[in-house]
């Protein structure tokens, strides 16, 4: 290890030991020519930092990105200039979208080369400033402490996200003096940090107080802010039933007696019809999402919306709200509980019962008991949860397995669904994956991919063999890109374009990568083959052939209300 | 729509003004004129005039103020 009493220390080395002193202890990456003194740094600091060779720099941001979802805190990727740095771009719009903190290092060309069109030089900090929540070039090393400790202050508080910087050479070379590491606690300007006003929480409170009908939607500023034990302790005192959105899944116990489902394109058939005939909507750590509220121009009219959000610019930016509280969604709902009256809604939360039993006939059994057909993506999803007992981290991809993936496996723990929600990133659960199991190695993690993503990202799983981490991922294969057949079957007249896949064997690409792997085609076979894999210590592919044209429902028709749901494709 | 101005402080560096565009033209605002005024060695004054309803300028006058290293941002109508 480095010399800790020397003050004289490169830029290269300052970075390492301001993201030691961050609680930093592992970091995604990928090194080449413009990064390679970070990485000389980094060899001096192995006892202290784990670096996890990905395969691509996007898989160390999507890796970053699950370790930072598992972890709650900013996970840290690494990449060179030019080509590294554009890797960056799908994982980093990823974690805007999604509010997930990370910070990303990049190196550049030496300062003196800027703006040349020097080898591997790209404007990365451009490119970049639109999807980072800040982002910043060092140019010289006496910089770097105060950037990293802004940049994780950034990253992690309000509503997270990315911030890049971007190191010239020269300033990792160069020498400075090492003071210590202070971490950032202001930035000018900045206003993380905000106080439920309580004038708004008084009109909050008085409306809820009268409400017949109400409805919360929680979203992921719940399982952000930690505020799942507040948002059952304010649902229990008023009696109001909760539906979480996709990425706020976990945000409520499934199993909680005011707990109504999930909002949205395939979501429960009762939530989406209840969204248009509650009388109070309180929407808390949400964004109401196109996903969420299909047209929106007929979205909760009827309702007195109640919006609970940390960023000032989602109030009133899709629906026009009623009452608007700018806070930390725990600290809100803390100090909504004492100003709102106990309360029941039985009769209303009844009325969700009663359409789920028709969603229980229609879709759910056939979806998780069928007794004729192809091996069904609900069915595994099932039987996934049973052996888990709803307590594994779930990383799915992004399709019909994905939607499978939300409806059928009960998230018991916050935390535990990982998921590209805002930007549907194919390719994102096996990278994510690494970066979950290594932020809680002692939960079983389960990758539900589809044929399309999983080809995507496949050089991964190289990592995972590297890392010998304890991965299980399950292929759902129907040699087709699932959702957009499905669309073109009920919306394009079944003219499938370009959906179909001539696939490889997926057995034999996992055992190239040296992991455990094996192939279930039969129904009789697959809870035998889940046992195995799962009994497994270590990697393990699992590929299970579905039915080639299953369809997902219910559906919200792209376009239509959410209360348009369907239950099955319409006779027409 | 109504034409509206967005004045704030952020850094002394004029290349700023292309950052904060990209808020605009990502919403296909109606920009009109935007300028740049030193105000000291480490401050600059930006202002950015554009047409819009008055819900719209009040949600960008937000999406500025969130922006980092953009300090005391305030809308300002014209008419």
């Amino acid at each position: 290890m480095a010399d800790s009493t020397k003050t004289q220390i490169s830029g290269a080395e300052a970075l390492i030991k301001s993201l030691i002193a961050e609680g930093i202890d592992v970091i995604y990456g990928y090194p080449g020519g413009a990064i390679m003194p970070i990485y000389d740094a980094l060899w001096h600091y192995q006892d202290k930092i784990n670096h996890v060779l990905t395969r691509h720099e996007q898989g160390a941001t999507h890796a970053a990105e699950g370790w930072a979802r598992v972890k709650g805190k900013a996970g840290v990727c690494f990449a060179t200039s030019g080509p590294g740095a554009t890797n960056l771009i799908t994982g980093i719009a990823d974690a805007i979208m999604d509010s997930t903190p990370m910070v990303c290092i990049t190196g550049q060309v030496p300062k003196h080369l800027l703006g040349t069109d020097a080898f591997q030089e790209t404007d990365v900090v451009g490119i970049t400033m639109p999807i980072t929540k800040w982002n910043y070039q060092v140019t010289s090393a006496a910089e770097i402490p105060a950037v990293i400790a802004k940049a994780f202050y950034i990253a992690n508080t309000g509503k997270p996200g990315p911030v890049l910087i971007d190191i010239t050479k020269n300033a990792q070379f160069e020498l400075m003096e090492w003071n210590g590491y202070q971490p950032c606690e202001h930035v000018r300007g900045y206003q993380p940090k905000l106080i439920p006003a309580q004038d708004k929480l008084e009109q909050a409170a008085s409306i809820i107080n009268s409400a017949k009908k109400p409805l919360i939607i929680a979203g992921q500023g719940i399982i952000i802010s930690k505020a799942r034990e507040a948002l059952e302790a304010f649902s229990a005192k008023t009696g109001i039933p909760v539906t979480t959105t996709m990425q706020g899944l976990g945000g409520f116990h499934p199993e909680h007696a005011n707990y109504v489902g999930i909002p949205g394109m395939h979501g429960n058939y009762s939530v989406n019809i209840k969204m248009n005939e509650c009388d109070v909507m309180i929407a808390v750590g949400m964004r109401f999402d196109d996903r969420v509220t299909g047209d929106v121009s007929k979205f909760g009219k009827q309702a007195k919306i109640i919006h609970i959000e940390i960023d000032p610019v989602e109030i009133d930016k899709v629906v026009k709200t009623e009452v608007g509280i700018c806070a930390d969604a725990k600290e809100a709902l803390e100090a909504l509980i004492p100003l709102v009256n106990e309360s029941t809604h039985q009769d209303w939360i009844q009325t969700f019962k009663e359409l789920d039993k028709e969603e229980e006939a229609i879709v759910i059994q056939n979806a998780i008991h069928p007794t004729s057909g192809g091996i069904k993506m609900g069915e595994i999803m099932h039987l996934i949860d049973q052996k888990t007992k709803g307590e594994a981290i779930i990383i799915p991809d992004v399709g019909q397995h994905q939607m499978y993936a939300m409806r059928y496996y009960t998230y018991k723990k916050p935390n535990s669904w990982v998921s590209s929600g805002g930007l549907g990133t194919m390719g994102f659960s096996i990278p994510a994956a690494i970066g979950a199991q290594m932020a809680a190695p002692d939960r079983t993690v389960v990758v539900i991919v589809g044929d399309g993503c999983f080809q995507m990202t496949v050089q991964e799983l190289g990592t995972i063999w590297q890392n010998d981490l304890n991965v299980k991922i399950v292929i759902f294969n129907n040699n087709y890109l699932g959702m957009v057949r499905q669309w073109q079957q009920l919306f394009f007249d079944n003219r499938y374009s370009s959906v179909e896949l001539k696939n490889p064997d997926f057995v034999t690409i996992a055992k190239g990568f040296r992991l455990e792997s094996a192939k279930v085609e039969n129904r009789e076979e697959l809870s035998a083959a889940l046992d195995t894999m799962f009994a497994h210590k270590g990697g393990y592919v699992l590929e299970v052939v579905v039915e080639k044209e299953e369809n997902l429902f219910p559906m919200v028709p792209s376009g239509m209300a959410c209360s348009d749901v369907i239950l099955e494709p319409a006779k027409s | 729509m109504k034409p509206h101005k967005i004045q704030f402080i952020s850094y002394n560096q004029p290349i700023l003004i292309g950052r904060f565009m990209l808020i605009f033209s990502r919403r296909r605002v109606d920009v009109t004129n935007f300028s740049f005024r030193k105000i000291d060695d480490n401050d600059g004054e930006f202002t950015i005039e554009f047409n819009a309803e008055d819900w719209a300028a009040e949600n960008l006058l937000k999406q500025i103020q969130k922006q980092i290293d953009i300090f005391e941002a305030k809308l300002i109508q014209l008419i």
